[in-house]
């Protein structure tokens, strides 16, 4: 009698399980298959913005431009079209910016969107205090419906990358409750936020653009080795991975990547250490990697090949100036192949440095000073790997290269005496001002030119491209500075590799044709070409 | 009696608030000390966002003021219940904490019972069969949950049940691209059970270790050894007896879990994204959010402490022996 209760019992704690089961794995694929046939998709790409929806109020990298539309946008060339707005003129003394929108884009509530809006949007995000950075921007006016003027404080070249990445906010829409109900202008209207899990979208039937080809988007925040096991087993489709986990099959999906300028390097310090101190108290510069042939003889040692091939699983490419695939690149500046992966050539640099193993440790030195220096890398993908690459063709070239892990706060105190792994590639010009103006060194901002480079001939080309019209103007002299920053001239960086962003997709689906991804992505820009090929 | 019970919740209310200055100074001071940089936190490590913007930054939170005086201010305004703006999600300290503990609640809550009624049965069961196999199976199960961390039996978990069998979602409390309005209980139950059940598993073996022990201890009085041999059924001796006995220690210890229920959260919402106060702890100390982290410290301190005073209270409730004396 007994037995019979217990068997019943776990007959329905069976039962009762399998009902669960429903979501389970053999109904994953079937899920999937039901999505395509509707034209759904459920993405793990990029991460939640904490803050909401509210674009004002903090950058949210990519996701802006599932809701929103912003002025301009990158093209796949990396050149600049238009968005929202209909063009721009700058004006003679380079400080007023008049940018012209489009009369027919409408918000998801249905009111057209103004210039109006676009000068409240600028001037919130100004005010927020958030990690938009508007401060060249003196005042902000709508004119008419459809021309909104920008005031600056100086003349700014790259200021269109400003407009191009702050999503456009309805003003009479715009209040407390806006961040967890967000109304845009994008391709995508929002339907529901579970705050730190997903968040779903429709295609905005409005839409001025080309309407997407996924009907209902819905984005899920999940870390990447969970987002994987979901693409495995059906649940999502699309997941962010990095090239470790790429090499493992998955049925029903294969591995896409997209090439980006994430660009891997490291900064050298370029001044003696004299006791010279930044500005927040830290000593500058390093007796060694001050030295010229130190830093030509480890762009020449390293071999990025194997980098690429070893640490990023052939998802990347070689890097050998930091803006591979930028339209500002100076071809100039590249390194050939035969010119780098060559160690007897860079013992030969070294030696011709007056660098020389007198005493037969295996490190070479020079008046008495050894060549030897740390190498500080933070927590991240690759990062170590590649690091533990330069080390070890370091060593074989007789440079004693001492790796150490920190945090970004824990570098602080060393940053500029000691060499620094780095990852770049924001994909916009200015980016060369952080890494190689003189006036950045050694100040408020400690990782900005960290290396203490100061080339006068550098500085007065960042100077003239900075002061220029625009980007196009700007764009020679952007070229022009890599005659001295390249390898081939003062060396101050030893670019590695570009690692590629790694998707694992489900079959079936495509991204349509993106454009290089800038460090922190921009894979959403093109979100109307994503499809499921049917 | 009324009156003793007064004090004595008058003089728990009173070290309660002692503690809490005190561990709002020492968490303060810790931050204080830490080498985050609020400012850079967060930023990150963008080249977009120059010196200029970043003053600016540190203004509109009022970074830029000495430690002293952003201690005062905070401390002033949540004395009179403004518990300050978080600076990671931008909202009202007590909304974020309201929202995310909400969902962790639950999570606990289902935890709390499973472990404390799991493990209790095998705790009486492991007594009452002390030193034969039954015994020795929970005792090496118990040993082996002890010394496993929380967040390894999590993943362990997604592994078996999720990826392999495929019983329960990977991740996450609701549905993957379902409407709010579609989401069923079912669902919402599917998505809980795993995560609770990880974090049930780590207070099971606690619970169960000490129940064993005392049972055994039961076992070996006289009046046990009397109860056979008047012939009572093991059953009854369980039921009359050791029940009785047992359930005060082991009441006592589940209420005393709640700072352990509390660590163990933080980790099993790790794994499983499962959106709650967790998280929102380890973002806010990593990234300096000084507002919330207080907010999720003082929240956390009263809540473990209020398990305490229910079990001393519960103490003086079930066992009237301990009621004579009040003193604390």
């Amino acid at each position: 009698m007994k037995k019979r209760k217990i068997t019943a019992f776990l007959l329905i704690l069976a039962l009762a399980v399998s009902c669960f089961a429903g979501c389970g794995k053999a109904s994953g694929e079937t899920a999937r298959e039901e999505r395509k046939a509707k034209d759904e998709l459920i993405v793990a790409i990029g991460e939640e913005p904490e803050t909401g929806f509210d674009s004002t109020t903090g950058s949210h990298g990519s996701i802006t431009k599932v809701f929103f539309s912003t002025l301009f946008q990158r093209d796949k060339e990396l050149g600049w079209i238009n968005d929202l707005a209909e063009g721009y003129q700058v004006s003679p003394d380079k400080l007023t910016w008049t940018v012209t929108i489009r009369g027919d884009a409408l918000f998801t509530d249905g009111t057209p969107v103004k210039a109006e809006d676009v000068a409240y949007t600028y001037q919130t995000a100004k005010d927020s205090g958030s990690d938009i950075d508007l401060t060249m921007i003196d005042s902000i006016k709508a004119v008419n419906d459809t021309t909104v003027e920008f005031k600056l404080t100086r003349p700014y070249s790259p200021f269109i990358e400003r407009l191009a990445y702050l999503g456009i906010v309805p003003k009479h829409a715009h209040d407390d409750t806006f961040k967890d109900h967000p109304i845009g202008s994008g391709p995508y209207k929002f339907v529901q936020w579970d705050k730190g899990q997903q968040v779903i979208a429709v295609a905005n039937d409005d839409y001025y653009g080309t309407k997407p080809n996924i009907k209902k988007l819905t984005m899920v925040f999940l870390d990447t080795d969970t987002a994987f096991e979901a693409v495995k087993d059906g649940t999502i489709d699309v997941a962010q991975i990095n090239g470790s986990l790429a090499g493992q099959a998955v049925k029903g999906a294969k591995v896409a990547d997209i090439p980006s300028i994430e660009c891997y390097g490291v900064c050298f310090p370029m001044v003696a250490n004299e006791g010279k101190l930044a500005q927040d108290g830290t000593v500058m510069g390093n007796n060694v990697t001050s030295d010229l042939s130190i830093r030509k003889a480890l762009n020449t040692a390293v071999d990025r090949e194997k980098i690429v091939s070893g640490v990023l699983n052939g998802y990347g490419s070689v890097s050998t100036t930091g803006l591979e695939k930028m339209p500002w690149l100076n071809p100039d500046a590249v390194l050939d192949p035969a010119e780098y992966g060559n160690v007897e050539a860079a013992k030969q640099i070294l030696a011709e440095g007056g660098w020389s193993d007198t005493d037969k440790d295996g490190i070479v030195e020079k008046n008495g000073q050894k060549a030897e220096f740390k190498l500080l890398y933070t927590e991240g993908v690759y990062r170590q790997e590649m690091a533990l690459e330069f080390i070890k063709v370091a060593s074989e070239i007789g440079i004693k290269v001492q790796l150490e892990k920190r945090t970004w706060d824990t570098i602080l105190p060393d940053i500029h005496k000691e060499a620094v792994f780095y990852g770049f590639g924001s994909g916009d010009p200015s980016e060369l001002f952080n890494l190689y103006y003189g006036g950045c060194a050694g100040g408020p901002v400690a990782w900005d030119n960290s290396g203490v480079y100061n080339n006068p001939a550098v500085n007065a080309c960042i100077d003239k491209a900075l002061n220029a019209t625009d980007e196009a103007e700007a764009i020679p002299y952007w070229k022009e500075l890599q005659k001295y920053t390249s390898a081939k001239g003062d060396a101050p960086y030893c670019w590695l590799a570009n690692a590629n962003h790694v998707y694992l997709i489900a079959d079936g689906f495509s991204f349509g044709e993106p454009v290089v991804q800038p460090h922190g992505g921009r894979i959403f820009d093109n979100v109307t070409e994503w499809s499921w090929g049917n | 009696m009324k009156r003793i019970t007064g004090t004595f919740l008058a003089k728990k209310f009173i070290k309660l608030v002692t503690l809490l200055i005190a561990v709002c100074v020492i968490t303060f001071v810790l931050m204080e000390l830490s080498p985050i940089d609020p400012v850079t936190a967060y930023v990150g490590a963008s080249t977009k966002v120059g010196a200029e913007q970043r003053a600016l930054i540190a203004e509109h939170w009022g970074l830029n003021q000495p430690p002293m005086e952003r201690f005062v201010r905070w401390f002033t305004s949540i004395i009179r219940g403004d518990w300050g703006m978080s600076m990671i999600y931008r909202r009202p300290v007590l909304e974020v904490i309201g929202q995310k503990f909400l969902s962790s609640l639950t999570l606990m809550s289902i935890a709390w019972i499973l472990s404390g009624l799991i493990g209790f049965i095998l705790g009486i069961l492991a007594g009452i069969k002390e030193g034969k196999l039954a015994d020795r199976l929970i005792c090496a199960y118990c040993h082996i949950l002890i010394s496993t961390p929380t967040f390894w039996i999590g993943m362990l978990f997604i592994l078996i049940f999720a990826d392999t069998l495929g019983w329960f979602p990977v991740a996450m409390s609701v549905p993957i691209g379902v409407l709010a309005e579609d989401v069923s209980l079912l669902d919402k139950i599917s998505h809980i059970i795993l995560p609770a059940l990880t974090l049930s598993v780590l207070g099971t073996a606690n619970i169960c270790l000490h129940t064993r022990e005392k049972v055994s201890d039961i076992m070996k009085t006289d009046f046990i050894l009397f109860a056979k041999a008047r012939g009572e059924s093991s059953g009854r001796i369980v039921r009359n007896h050791v029940i009785k006995n047992v359930s005060l220690p082991a009441i006592t210890l589940q209420f005393l879990s709640f700072s352990e229920l509390f660590g163990g959260t933080v980790f099993v919402e790790q794994v499983f994204s499962y959106p709650g106060l967790g998280r929102a702890v380890v973002e806010s100390g990593l990234r300096g959010d000084l507002p919330l982290l207080m907010g999720i410290v003082i929240i956390s301190l009263i809540f473990v402490y209020a398990g305490n005073l229910i079990a001393d209270m519960l103490y003086r409730v079930i066992d009237p022996r301990i009621g004579e004396d009040w003193n604390i």
